[in-house]
């Protein structure tokens, strides 16, 4: 999977018109030339595939174009953290807003807070992320004066990044945990279990949630690519020095070797996180472990 | 299971196609509508907040917001519909095939399919993107890249489910080739999902655009897309919020009434519970 994701985007980089030292004023042929066999962009294709892929496997991502005093694993090794951060703590407001919402949703259809919360998730599922994020600065930044609208000092400088990037996947876990217990809910084991009498606490911890929730579980993974391609948005919207940011200036300024680094590094998170969902999903529905079913 | 739900399923479904209807009349009569020309400046009137000259109010160069608007929403809505029709008959294609002949064709067709899904979507635009340049074109040909994988999946699992019904050995048994097979038979009977998932890819492109655009990597600049409009709205944010409200508010309520209609149709179209369709 990861060596087709970095010959995906080694191909993908290579086939792009104009090369990263097209940008800045022309430079003479000789200095071109040789900035071009520093980098071996004077080998041919082939070749040049072939040593990316054995640095690969030492882990050395290749230098960077455009900052030459650093090396693409240094760049991500000082970037990744960031997100890191970031993005776990908009995972857990993610689950902990969403699951919240699912479940309070689905303790009543079509109750006032079924629709409150289906409002909610379908504004939160549509509006962009840097719409929701300059509506969030304006009104609790700049107006109220609670937190700090931008830059990466602490942790009040955590909660509205990471506020408007769980609000997406939130709707979406939120939406997935009210189908599903709606789901559990019409089964016929948890109507004989209403009517023998147990009660509703019973009902809702031994039969609802226990059934209902696992399920939840299969979309942590696109949540997580949510996450991800939310970073970009909100790493610029916050100026945060994170991984993201650097991508899309590495995008602007056609830093190739930073692209891929960046992009082999998301991939393999997301590898992970789907081969942890797929263990957790057995662990927790025992159905699951017999079969070779996959979870999704 | 009272109908009330229902009904008001009908009125939001209802304000969408209000909505859209008027965002649609505004991007096809734009050049007439438009108060100005969307690149006409007014060094005179920079940052004005809306007044009776411009009802909206102008940009950084003096442009007339209101009529900037109008024509995003033609690049929007031409970028999002060209998009959502391509990536569909794509999805078609892949997935009847998946789906038809099934076998190994199908799961090597299928372990592509979950690689490319297994991704962000935006990560895989923005690397097309750097490939297929940053017109229109080059960006309606991304995002229709990314976003048939969708629609394949759907259309295969359609094909499972119907490909052993009798009516087909019937069909068969009279003589149907395969192509009459899959356009005559089996086509048709997709028509309630496929129209669902088109409706959720039309936003999503939108969404797709006006967030590259907005960090700087979408649609090149000249072209008056939301997302541009926000982006210049961006470094205005502090003193003059209107600059990025004004085409802030028309991507949300676009992509909004298009979700909304997409799950009114899901409600409405899908023969499986709701939640199916959709990533």
């Amino acid at each position: 999977m990861l060596w087709l994701v970095a010959t995906m985007t080694f191909i993908l980089m290579h086939l792009a018109p104009g090369g990263p030292f097209d940008k800045e004023k022309p430079l003479p042929p000789e200095i071109r030339a040789n900035v071009e066999a520093k980098y071996h962009l004077d080998e041919p294709v082939a070749q040049q595939y072939a040593r990316y892929l054995g640095q690969l496997l030492r882990g050395d991502l290749g230098p960077s174009f455009k900052y030459a005093d650093r090396s693409v694993g240094t760049i991500i090794g000082e970037t990744f953290p960031v997100s890191l951060q970031l993005g776990g703590a908009a995972f857990v407001l993610t689950l902990l807003l969403g699951i919240t919402g699912g479940v309070l949703a689905a303790s009543r259809p079509g109750a006032w807070r079924d629709r409150v919360t289906l409002l909610t998730a379908t504004l939160g599922f549509s509006l962009p992320n840097f719409v929701v994020g300059v509506l969030l600065i304006l009104v609790l930044a700049h107006e109220a004066h609670w937190f700090p609208p931008a830059l990466w000092e602490g942790p009040r400088y955590l909660v509205l990044p990471a506020l408007t990037l769980a609000l997406g996947p939130a709707a979406y876990v939120a939406r997935l945990t009210r189908a599903s217990l709606i789901d559990v809910a019409a089964q016929e084991y948890v109507r004989v279990g209403r009517a023998k009498g147990l009660p509703p606490r019973v009902i809702w911890h031994s039969y609802l949630l226990r059934a209902g929730l696992p399920p939840v579980i299969t979309v942590l993974g696109p949540t997580l690519a949510m996450l991800v391609t939310g970073s970009f948005i909100i790493e610029y919207l916050f100026s945060i020095p994170g991984m993201g940011r650097f991508f899309i200036t590495a995008v602007t300024n056609r830093d190739y070797p930073l692209i891929m680094g960046v992009t082999l590094v998301y991939a393999a998170v997301i590898v992970a996180a789907n081969l942890i969902v797929d263990l957790l999903y057995g662990w927790l529905d025992p159905r699951m472990r017999a079969g070779t079913e996959r979870a999704r | 299971m009272r109908p009330l739900g229902a009904g008001r399923g009908h009125v939001a479904a209802l304000i969408s196609i209000v909505i859209l209807s008027a965002v649609a009349l505004a991007a096809v009569l734009a050049p007439w509508l438009a108060p100005y020309p969307f690149d006409a400046q007014d060094p005179g009137r920079l940052l004005q907040s809306p007044d009776w000259h411009h009802w909206l109010g102008t940009d950084r160069l003096g442009r007339d917001l209101l009529s900037r608007v109008m024509f995003g929403a033609r690049v929007s809505m031409t970028l999002g519909v060209t998009t959502a029709l391509i990536a569909t008959a794509l999805g078609i294609a892949y997935g009847m095939a998946s789906g038809y002949w099934g076998g190994r064709a199908d799961n090597l067709l299928m372990r592509l399919l979950d690689v490319i899904y297994a991704l962000p979507d935006l990560l895989l635009i923005i690397l097309l993107t750097i490939m297929l340049g940053r017109g229109l074109t080059g960006m309606v040909a991304a995002l229709s890249l990314v976003s048939w994988v969708t629609v394949a999946r759907l259309v295969r699992g359609e094909v499972l489910r119907l490909k052993t019904a009798e009516f087909l050995d019937a069909a068969r048994a009279l003589g149907a080739g395969h192509l009459r097979i899959v356009f005559v038979h089996l086509l048709p009977l997709m028509m309630g999902p496929l129209l669902v998932t088109l409706s959720f890819r039309i936003p999503s492109a939108i969404l797709a655009e006006s967030t590259l655009s907005f960090v700087g990597i979408g649609l090149a600049p000249p072209t008056p897309s939301w997302g541009n409009m926000a982006s210049e709205g961006w470094a205005a944010l502090r003193f003059y919020p209107h600059v990025i409200i004004v085409p802030s508010v028309a991507i949300a309520a676009t992509i909004l009434a298009f979700n909304v209609l997409g799950d009114y149709l899901n409600d409405r179209l899908n023969p499986r519970p709701a939640s199916t369709i959709r990533r």
